[in-house]
């Protein structure tokens, strides 16, 4: 199953995710609040995972999960 | 005894570096030891002090349990009875006034504040270079935000200088020459309302026409509201930045490896900045307890003021491996320097920029300095605290990196 980056509620427009990994995240308005931008990333493709979780684990809301599409 | 029983963020001892980095070293490793992340100071009749990180993040986000009427514990300095213009409001005056200033503040203008941090950075490191010492607090920390602060306003960069005695004079020198600071409000009071004039007849771009001429729910802001609008720009430019550029570059001077590693893979600074902001971010901040409400295991009752002292949360081994050691490229880095949640830091992106900016471009013209073996830095507690003199030695004239 693919799955995509779901920003919630907690965003509150740090922006750390999309300044580490601006191929799939950027910011959505001019408080800074983050969207998804990415493909839908393969599970067994181990490299876009890791850019994934990289962001997901950077924001100091945690705010960033998976979705499964 | 506990060392949470005296804590006091205005006197706050300092280890042999000048710093009370070292203290709260200890107090995090008592509160990590003994699983008290929220402890009780007897300090100012007594307040709970959050030392861990995930107390401190739930906190953070459950705004409506918490008033950030109490921001500032004790309240000191600020001018009048108002709260703090943002940081000291709730939801939903809180919202309501911030987003009048997100565009300003928005990412894509903090990057476009690129070329200006550059140039004005090389402008005063023009002042100086040749001299092959400097304090940097001086020279450079207080400088920069405190002339960017002026630029945003639509105001000429020298004028840096004033708001700069200004910010002091609100939040230092008020308590120890009262009458002196009286003497600065009083011209900071004849400055805005020139400035209110002229804005009203004669808009420009810059921030402060912006929230002159702002409407809320279809009505302008009142002359109180602007003020305080333009006392915590000053505040949130110039004080928290000064501190956050200095203790940086504090670090800078003595860790020559640190500075080893930057310049040989430059692309490190977009997480170095983070890490910087982790270690030496500046801030701390209080809330008021809204209701009774249990966090991590401790009672907390309603009008209780707690005090979260983001330094110690931001070192707390439960959340960053190896958290006493500097990480450039740590990751993740979720620290709380910039806060969190709804009054997560409105100049976040625009700090960020212009650490790295100020950073790179003296690294490039003096890549070789350390600190004075005569002069020793200075610190400040507080509130806000961080080093207040950061005298230098360096070869006249810049080097080049060996």
């Amino acid at each position: 199953m693919l799955q995509v980056i779901e920003v919630g509620d907690y965003c509150a427009g740090h922006g750390k995710c999309y300044r580490i990994a601006p191929e799939l995240l950027r910011a959505a308005d001019d408080h800074g609040h983050a969207e998804y931008i990415g493909p839908a990333i393969d599970p067994a493709d181990e490299a876009a995972v890791a850019r994934g979780l990289n962001a997901i684990n950077c924001c100091p809301e945690q705010a960033l999960s998976w979705k499964t599409l | 005894m506990s060392l949470y029983t005296d804590y006091d963020h205005y006197n706050t001892p300092l280890g042999p570096d000048g710093t009370p980095y070292e203290y709260f070293e200890a107090l995090r490793d008592e509160a990590v030891q003994t699983d008290k992340a929220i402890g009780w100071s007897e300090i100012y009749g007594g307040f709970w002090v959050v030392t861990g990180w995930e107390a401190m993040r739930e906190i953070q986000h459950k705004a409506n349990l918490f008033s950030s009427k109490g921001v500032n514990f004790p309240t000191l300095g600020t001018p009048g009875e108002r709260p703090l213009m943002l940081a000291g409001y709730d939801e939903p005056a809180h919202s309501r006034y911030r987003r009048l200033l997100q565009i300003p503040f928005s990412p894509s203008k903090a990057l476009e504040m690129e070329e200006y941090f550059r140039k004005d950075t090389n402008l005063l490191i023009d002042r100086f270079i040749a001299d092959g010492e400097v304090d940097l607090v001086a020279a450079l920390t207080q400088a920069v935000p405190g002339r960017m602060t002026a630029m945003i306003m639509g105001r000429p960069p020298e004028d840096g200088d004033r708001y700069r005695t200004w910010v002091h004079a609100i939040v230092m020198q008020v308590h120890t020459d009262p009458e002196g600071a009286a003497a600065h409000v009083r011209d900071l009071d004849e400055h805005f309302a020139e400035l209110l004039e002229e804005r009203r007849s004669n808009p420009g771009d810059d921030i402060l026409s912006t929230v002159v001429h702002a409407e809320l729910d279809g009505e302008k802001l009142n002359d109180d509201e602007i003020k305080d609008f333009f006392i915590a720009l000053l505040i949130g430019g110039i004080d928290n930045t000064v501190h956050q550029l200095a203790n940086m570059f504090w670090r800078l001077a003595w860790d020559k490896e640190l500075r080893r590693q930057l310049a040989a893979k430059p692309a490190m600074w977009a997480s170095a900045v983070d890490e910087f902001l982790r270690l030496y971010g500046p801030a701390q901040a209080g809330r008021i307890v809204n209701e009774p409400v249990t966090i991590a295991g401790v009672d907390l009752a309603a009008g209780q003021q707690i005090q979260m002292v983001h330094p110690i949360a931001n070192r707390d081994p439960r959340q960053f491996a190896n958290p006493d050691v500097f990480i450039a490229e740590r990751t993740p880095n979720r620290h709380f320097a910039l806060g969190l949640g709804i009054h997560r830091c409105l100049g976040a992106h625009l700090v960020r920029v212009e650490m790295r900016i100020v950073a790179e471009e003296f690294l490039r013209r003096i890549p070789d300095f350390e600190l004075s073996p005569s002069r020793a830095p200075k610190w400040t507690p507080g509130q806000v605290a961080g080093m207040t003199s950061v005298p230098i030695v360096f070869p006249a004239g810049g080097s080049v990196p060996a």
